[in-house]
């Protein structure tokens, strides 16, 4: 007969906990190998992180390194997909959370109305007492008696109510966070965790404590009366004489399990493409129904300040050299009186020629926002332009099949997927985001004229989403129809070779 | 920032890129590693690095033998 003590719903969920644990935590292994530093800053100023796990010194300068040569590579069998895939990472990491809070969301309802809470939460002080007995126990190697666990004994129901209404919750609001699109709605909210840098920081914190406590977990339930455990776990019986018959199922589990986790590490590198295409399409649904309704307000924020403005701004992809244009080359010698916007194209049916002074006369956007980085650095500063709205307004009304805005750089991008020659890095936005009024093109920071290495003399800003969507030292920018008409199809040539998200928003 | 252009043999495929980047990554003076794989069969690496700091061809040419069986061409 079943125990009511762990009924199928309990042993179920923690059977799916178990397998998408092992998906969250080796995709946010990947995520964490792209950027191996976490700081406590508003920025990433190279050597004042806190905790680093690579031996790489970085220069002092800004613009002369990219943070993708901070990537290192992680293996397959530790990391999900492995070998720098931070992009393919990030799906994983999105989808396997999200299946993740289904199940644990499950799980603390049945747990709330079925009563069983009163197992795992203390209702009596007394718990701490006999919390620091049994840990007395264990400290000297030794085990406490069968009578202690009821079913758990008060050291285990500390532990779960810690990981289960304590860090889980955090990782939950930390990662929240780390979202442009709450950031840009929020921004209050992520100051709360001590900036972008915070909420990093705080939740990888929380992974090494999640992460200790599923070892223990797992592992006292092998050496602390497993005769017990294991079939309570297996078959929800109080029955030690189906203790073998269990255990042979719990290892064979597990291996099977973990399994598992190392094959979706070489499935989705035997073949990068398909595994966006399935991921984006797994994990799309989510970020439209949970961050699409969140639209930027940094004009009218007052949480980040001119005293938040970072010392120090990190690049992904460095300016344009003579093998990728020597035009923009030239404009930057000449100081870009020279240089010119192309705007519009085929679908509009002309394209003007704008130069600076052309778009600084039109209304100037001010605001003072975070930059992150899907690899997770961040840089505050304060950015000025036009709207891109009121940019493409020049051109009269949107032509009808237009769906798309095309923005295409100076500069090639870093790699393509198959290492083919480099093609023009570009990025496509969609009509919502083309709206959004802190969707801007910039031509100052802080102030002043535009630094070469952020984008000079104009780049594209788009609060809502991450960095790999703001094309820099823009050349072009043009309505289209569809942007699987172009490159590889995906929106865009991006710093992993566009195995981002089209929808940068988390 | 400049670029410099250097043919390498024995990349052949994207494992074979990713691992010369990994190694490139830590040579000094190096901001950016770029590879590509020609349609003519020909294998470049493309090093962003500022106007006076060029890298040491020897410098890079053991950062590829650390890699595998990469040499500068």
């Amino acid at each position: 007969m079943v125990d009511p003590d762990f009924p199928l719903w309990l042993r179920s969920t923690h059977l799916i906990n178990f397998l998408l644990m092992g998906i969250v935590l080796r995709s946010g292994w990947e995520i964490l190998a792209s950027l191996p530093r976490l700081w406590w800053r508003n920025d990433c100023k190279p050597g004042t992180e806190w905790l680093r796990f690579t031996r790489r010194r970085l220069p002092k300068e800004e613009g002369v390194y990219t943070s993708l040569m901070d990537e290192r590579s992680a293996h397959p069998l530790l990391t999900l997909p492995g070998r720098k895939n931070v992009g393919l990472g990030r799906h994983w990491h999105g989808l396997g959370v999200s299946l993740w809070l289904l199940n644990g969301l499950v799980y603390v309802v049945l747990l709330l109305t079925t009563g069983l809470w009163r197992r795992i939460v203390p209702t009596s002080w007394d718990v701490f007492g006999q919390a620091w007995d049994s840990l007395v126990v264990y400290l000297g190697f030794g085990v406490p008696a069968i009578e202690h666990f009821q079913p758990y004994d008060a050291l285990q129901m500390l532990g779960y109510t810690v990981i289960v209404f304590g860090v889980a919750p955090l990782m939950i609001l930390t990662g929240i966070a780390m979202s442009p699109a709450v950031r840009s709605r929020f921004p209050w909210y992520v100051k709360l965790w001590g900036g972008h840098q915070g909420a990093r920081s705080v939740h990888f914190l929380g992974m090494v404590v999640m992460t200790l406590f599923i070892i223990m977990h797992v592992g006292l339930v092998f050496l602390v009366h497993p005769e017990y455990n294991l079939p309570h776990m297996v078959f929800g019986v109080t029955d030690t004489a189906r203790y073998a018959q269990a255990f042979t199922i719990a290892v064979a589990t597990i291996v099977v399990v973990v399994g598992l986790w190392i094959a979706l590490s070489y499935l989705t590198l035997a073949n990068r493409p398909r595994a966006h295409r399935v991921l984006v399409t797994l994990t799309e649904p989510v970020r439209r129904l949970a961050l699409a309704r969140f639209k930027p307000r940094m004009g009218r924020q007052r949480s980040f300040t001119e005293d938040d403005l970072s010392e120090f701004h990190w690049t992904n992809g460095l300016p344009p050299t003579a093998d990728e244009s020597t035009e923009w080359l030239a404009h930057r010698d000449a100081g870009f009186t020279d240089w010119r916007l192309q705007l519009g194209g085929e679908l509009s049916g002309k394209t003007l020629q704008l130069s600076l002074e052309d778009l600084q006369r039109l209304p100037r956007t001010e605001y003072i926002a975070v930059h992150t980085c899907m690899q997770g650095w961040s840089a505050t500063s304060k950015w000025a332009g036009v709207s891109l709205q009121d940019v493409l307004d020049l051109l009269g009304p949107r032509p009808p099949a237009a769906q798309y805005v095309l923005i295409t750089s100076y500069g090639l991008a870093q790699e393509m997927i198959d290492h083919r020659p480099r093609e023009p890095f570009y990025s496509v936005l969609d009509l919502d985001t083309v709206a959004e009024p802190e969707t801007i093109l910039a031509y100052e920071r802080n102030d002043r004229p535009l630094e070469v290495h952020l984008g000079a003399p104009l780049r594209l800003r788009v609060e809502s989403q991450h960095g790999y969507k703001m094309v820099k030292w823009i050349r072009s920018i043009e309505w289209i129809v569809d942007y699987a008409d172009y490159g590889d199809g995906r929106g865009g040539t991006r710093e992993d070779a566009a195995l981002q998200a089209f929808n940068g928003r988390i | 920032m400049i670029s410099s252009t250097y043919r390498v043999s024995g990349m052949l495929a994207p494992d074979d890129a990713r691992v010369i980047k990994d190694h490139l990554a830590g040579v000094p003076g190096v901001g950016a590693v770029a590879t590509e794989i020609r349609p003519d069969g020909e294998s470049v690496i493309i090093l962003k690095h500022q106007e006076d700091a060029a890298p040491d061809r020897a410098v890079l040419a053991a950062a590829l033998q650390s890699a595998g069986h990469y040499t500068l061409g």
